[in-house]
């Protein structure tokens, strides 16, 4: 599916509806060899797992919290998982409740958990459906461990980056079967903050930061 | 043109000589670490150091520099290992971060100058230093770190 400006508008409004999966994407540079499932989640063939986080840092921690949402849900490693700041474009990162992509009110967490649980789902579904599919057993018989699938009976495993190409080309479900609590690695415990590195090293760039080409910055000469 | 030592480079900046060092470092170096936060010595997001003492770049005429040696957040180490910095990640301190490099450097002079400084001398040292996530706490016990890390303890 190649993703118009028309499908965008369509999926916005099915989003509206109650069907917050996301789209999938095959745009630029995840057109190959990258299993998009939807706009938060992006799968190399070396099993590097991008989240595209549509909930900025601002120091409310989301930088941190989207990530271990998404990495409990998909079966991933928190530890190697990449995060990068979605830009701005409401009709794949607005807010699913107040459906604005503006933030505030400690929104973060209790707005999207059950989105990025649902779009990070449906990919372990579809990652464990190409597994069973390359080994010809039932869907059942398969499991996921922290970025394997696993075939059950007979201990066969592959690795989530050697079935981006198979995940692909299946259908994303819609209603997808979410973990447990008691099977969650990271959600409800203290993990350290990505931020925190470039925070104390000057390294983090906030507004007053931001240098374009040509920019000029001016400054005020008060009168003696 | 007025000579100073930033972060160990010798640099020389056509400005006026009445300009603040907080400008010469951010739009003139492109040195975005220190931060602007009120422009009047109130709050100590942009401090950093002047011959090792620590100064609000924001009301340090650049000439009170000239020929001295200046250190800005991206200086105080090489990797970000000074054991301020340590202590700061291992904390967990910042929220937003905006106030943050002004408190390292800040906590990095009192630590030089008192190795291993009571709750008193902290709060002392770090009172210029506002910062409005409220992360005092964490600062304290992140300073207490660092003083054990540099005394090997």
């Amino acid at each position: 599916m190649r993703v118009s400006r028309r499908s965008l508008i369509k999926g916005g409004l099915a989003a509206g509806a109650g069907l917050a999966i996301g789209f999938p994407l095959h745009l630029g540079a995840q057109a190959r060899g990258v299993f998009a499932p939807n706009q938060w989640i992006q799968i190399d063939r070396d099993g590097v797992v991008t989240m595209i986080n549509s909930v900025p840092e601002m120091g409310q921690g989301s930088l941190t919290t989207s990530p271990m949402i998404i990495a409990d849900e998909l079966d991933t490693d928190l530890a190697t998982m990449k995060v990068v700041q979605a830009p701005a474009n409401p009709a794949l990162y607005a807010n699913p409740v107040t459906k604005a992509q503006a933030y505030g009110g400690s929104r973060g967490v209790r707005d999207h958990i059950e989105t990025f649980r649902k779009a990070a789902a449906a990919a372990r579904a579809m990652l464990k459906q190409a597994a069973a599919n390359e080994w010809g057993v039932p869907v059942e018989q398969v499991e996921t461990e922290l970025d394997t699938v696993v075939h059950t009976p007979s201990g066969r495993t592959l690795r989530y980056g050697q079935l981006v190409e198979k995940a692909a080309q299946l259908p994303v479900p819609q209603n997808p079967t979410l973990k447990t609590p008691d099977r969650f690695r990271y959600i409800g415990k203290a993990v350290k903050r990505r931020d925190t590195p470039d925070k104390v090293t000057g390294k983090a760039i906030f507004g007053m930061d931001v240098s374009l080409p040509g920019m000029l910055a001016p400054p005020s000469s008060a009168a003696p | 043109m007025i000579s100073l030592t930033v972060n160990g480079k010798p640099q020389q900046v056509d400005v006026e000589p009445d300009v603040p060092l907080l400008w010469v470092v951010r739009e003139n170096l492109a040195l975005t670490g220190t931060k602007y936060g009120c422009g009047m010595a109130l709050c100590g997001a942009c401090t950093v150091h002047v011959d090792g003492q620590a100064v609000r770049a924001c009301v340090t005429p650049v000439s009170a520099a000239a020929g001295k040696t200046v250190t800005t957040i991206e200086g105080l180490s090489v990797t970000g290992d000074h054991p301020v910095q340590k202590a700061w990640m291992d904390v967990d301190v910042p929220q937003c971060g905006f106030c943050q490099p002004g408190q390292i450097m800040s906590a990095a002079a009192l630590l030089a100058a008192k190795p291993t400084p009571t709750d008193t001398d902290i709060d002392d040292a770090m009172s210029g230093n506002i910062c409005r996530c409220g992360t005092y706490q964490r600062i304290r016990a992140a300073i207490h770190k660092a003083a054990a890390m540099k005394g090997g303890r």
